[in-house]
């Protein structure tokens, strides 16, 4: 008689490790909320719902339509006008206007960066401190000093950052 | 079976050719500055190689080129009466030696061959001759040089060793300021496979024996300059190498310590004697090869540990005396090197970067994720490169947004009973208590990538971030 096998996966793929094991136990994880805070376990399986993040999280995000604009246009978005001058060019000086309101950022000068969702606040919503933040995100981070990455800003169009505890005072005093 | 014979005089001509190559011995190059650094300091020198490798050789031809009085005995085969000869009641009734050809007394090297053989009685009476050029409590006049030749002890982890060759005593093999391993066979150049091939014995000539006591000389000459100019350096890279090799799990002695900062000065005018544009970090790391007795004693030395406390320490010798990385790199722990590097904020995003690093490379499950926290949580991340940080974002990203995870599997397997440990380590947690969630993150993240096996495993993690982040939060 063969022994049902069930295998499923929400998160982490590397779960996947005992394919070849009989089953009839549930191992799953969403946090520590309601476990600690009388979840029930039936038959091995805990399921539970609560907080999410520590820290806060922090939507930034772009329209659809920068991902179509040039450099020169988005200039003109942010409301600055492009420079004529020789040996400047549009992309120099939206990296420079970039930096800097990098620079002005309330925020630490690392934050674990994640996929956003829709529930995510948004503390910041002007398109110029959403590129601070896009053109310096990777996959799992943001940091204040790496060079913007316009290809990163439209790529990603939405990042959230996980701002730890120590640092949450500061976005309601700065929203704009 | 590479047992080398000198060469004929005029199978090679070169001018470039190394003194112990004049000397008939070929493809040691490698080990030329240590051993005139050895020559110089006149300091104990033990061989360790395989056999064949031209230990007794490259001594006899050494003591034969300087003009020395000197004794080869093989103490595998030696009794004290052949040392010190024949005691006799003297005429005002003390007892005196008589001496034989073989006996110490006159000598101005001795070498002793096959030293890991001895019995440990024998080895016992060669102690104070290596060590202080006595025996039986009589100054050994005119005794400069002692050297002494062993094949690599046999240990339980090291098969290559030979039976019969013993492990020498942690006291003894400290004695030997040098500890130099001969280059084996594969480790030989073609054309010095073949200078090895056809060599025969020939007489040292005169200018080769001249060529090494020049050598010397310029070493002397070298070594007082370096003892002025790099004394500093020195002294800060053996400081710095000796705390990281002992958190690498080599522990040196006081001993040692002096031993080895003055090899490194004597192994770097040697290299600058035999090569004025000599590398002083090769020349340094060459001398650290040399200055540890680990091998002697059979405990193997991982030569990546090796390489990288070399290249940590050897930054510090361009370090001036009160600089912050110093006492960084020379931190007892890994979490102590953490506290500090994050407290100097003055270290340069490279240094902090290298720190963190070694620092994550080196901690355990739980501590590693702590350090991740502590470095979001004080904004430290942004002080790391690019690539550390995002190693260190990865870690965080299991602690600070819990990975939800689901699996179905048989309960008598040993992940569903370490999951039900980790269960019930959650349950003692505070849920009001902020750090809780993070502990109880940190050890649902490590099970999710499976770094913890077994409920062990998973006990000694939730414990580790927990002490951890009460270390990290308190400083």
């Amino acid at each position: 008689m063969s022994i049902p096998h069930t295998l499923s996966m929400l998160y982490n793929t590397s779960m996947r490790r005992h394919l070849g094991a009989p089953s009839n136990n549930h191992v799953n994880n969403n946090g520590l909320q309601t476990v600690v805070a009388g979840g029930k376990s039936v038959g091995g399986e805990i399921l539970y719902s609560g907080q999410r993040f520590f820290g806060t999280p922090m939507r930034f995000q772009l329209d659809e339509e920068w991902r179509r604009l040039q450099p020169r246009i988005m200039l003109t978005r942010l409301g600055v006008k492009p420079e004529r001058s020789p040996g400047i060019d549009p992309i120099q000086q939206l990296v420079l206007l970039i930096n800097k309101r990098a620079d002005e950022l309330p925020l630490p000068d690392g934050c674990l960066a994640i996929t956003s969702q829709q529930c995510h606040p948004i503390f910041w919503s002007d398109p110029l401190t959403a590129l601070a933040i896009l053109s310096k995100s990777s996959d799992t981070l943001w940091l204040r000093s790496k060079s913007p990455s316009l290809l990163a800003a439209t790529y990603y169009l939405s990042r959230t950052l996980i701002v730890p505890p120590n640092f949450c005072s500061y976005p309601s005093k700065a929203k704009k | 079976m590479n047992e080398q014979k000198t060469l004929p005089k005029n199978a090679t001509t070169s001018a470039s050719k190394g003194w112990l190559e004049r000397l008939g011995l070929f493809g040691l190059a490698s080990i030329e500055a240590p051993l005139l650094a050895a020559l110089v300091t006149q300091n104990p020198l033990l061989l360790i190689g395989v056999h064949g490798t031209a230990k007794s050789l490259l001594l006899t031809r050494v003591a034969s080129a300087l003009g020395l009085d000197f004794r080869h005995y093989n103490a595998s085969l030696l009794n004290f009466d052949d040392l010190v000869g024949f005691p006799l009641p003297s005429k005002d009734g003390k007892l005196e030696y008589v001496g034989t050809p073989a006996s110490i007394w006159g000598a101005g090297a001795v070498i002793f061959d096959e030293i890991s053989r001895c019995r440990p009685d024998i080895q016992n009476k060669l102690f104070p001759i290596i060590h202080e050029c006595r025996v039986q409590g009589i100054s050994l006049e005119g005794l400069r040089y002692r050297w002494a030749a062993m094949n690599p002890p046999s240990t339980d982890e090291d098969e290559n060793g030979y039976a019969g060759s013993e492990p020498l005593d942690a006291a003894l093999a400290d004695r030997f300021a040098f500890v130099v391993e001969m280059p084996t066979w594969a480790q030989f150049a073609p054309a010095q496979q073949l200078a090895i091939i056809r060599a025969i014995e020939t007489p040292i000539q005169t200018e080769d024996a001249q060529f090494l006591s020049d050598a010397i000389n310029r070493t002397r000459r070298m070594l007082e300059m370096l003892q002025d100019s790099f004394a500093d350096g020195a002294a800060s890279y053996v400081q710095t190498v000796v705390a990281l090799l002992a958190q690498a799990g080599l522990v040196l002695s006081p001993r040692r310590t002096n031993l080895l900062y003055r090899g490194v000065l004597a192994v770097n005018a040697a290299a600058l004697a035999i090569d004025s544009h000599a590398d002083a970090s090769e020349a340094t790391l060459c001398a650290l090869r040399s200055g540890l007795p680990h091998r002697a004693q059979g405990i193997p030395i991982s030569e990546l540990k090796l390489l990288t406390a070399h290249r940590e320490a050897f930054k510090t010798t361009r370090l001036v005396q009160d600089d912050p990385l110093r006492a960084i790199l020379c931190a007892s722990g890994p979490l102590e090197k953490f506290k500090l590097a994050i407290k100097t904020t003055g270290l340069s995003k490279e240094d902090f970067s290298t720190v963190v690093a070694d620092v994550l490379a080196q901690l355990p499950s739980g501590e590693r994720e702590a350090v991740a926290v502590h470095l979001f949580e004080t904004g430290s991340v942004g002080r790391l490169h690019a690539a550390i940080a995002t190693q260190a974002a990865e870690l965080y990203r299991g602690v600070a947004v819990p990975p939800p995870f689901q699996e179905h599997m048989h309960e008598a397997n040993l992940v569903f009973t370490t999951w039900d440990r980790i269960k019930d380590l959650r349950s003692q947690l505070d849920p009001r208590d902020s750090r809780a969630q993070l502990q109880a993150n940190a050890i649902a993240s490590l099970f999710a990538r499976q770094q913890l096996d077994t409920p062990d495993d998973a006990e000694r993690a939730f414990a580790a971030f927990a002490d951890a982040d009460r270390m990290l939060r308190a400083a």
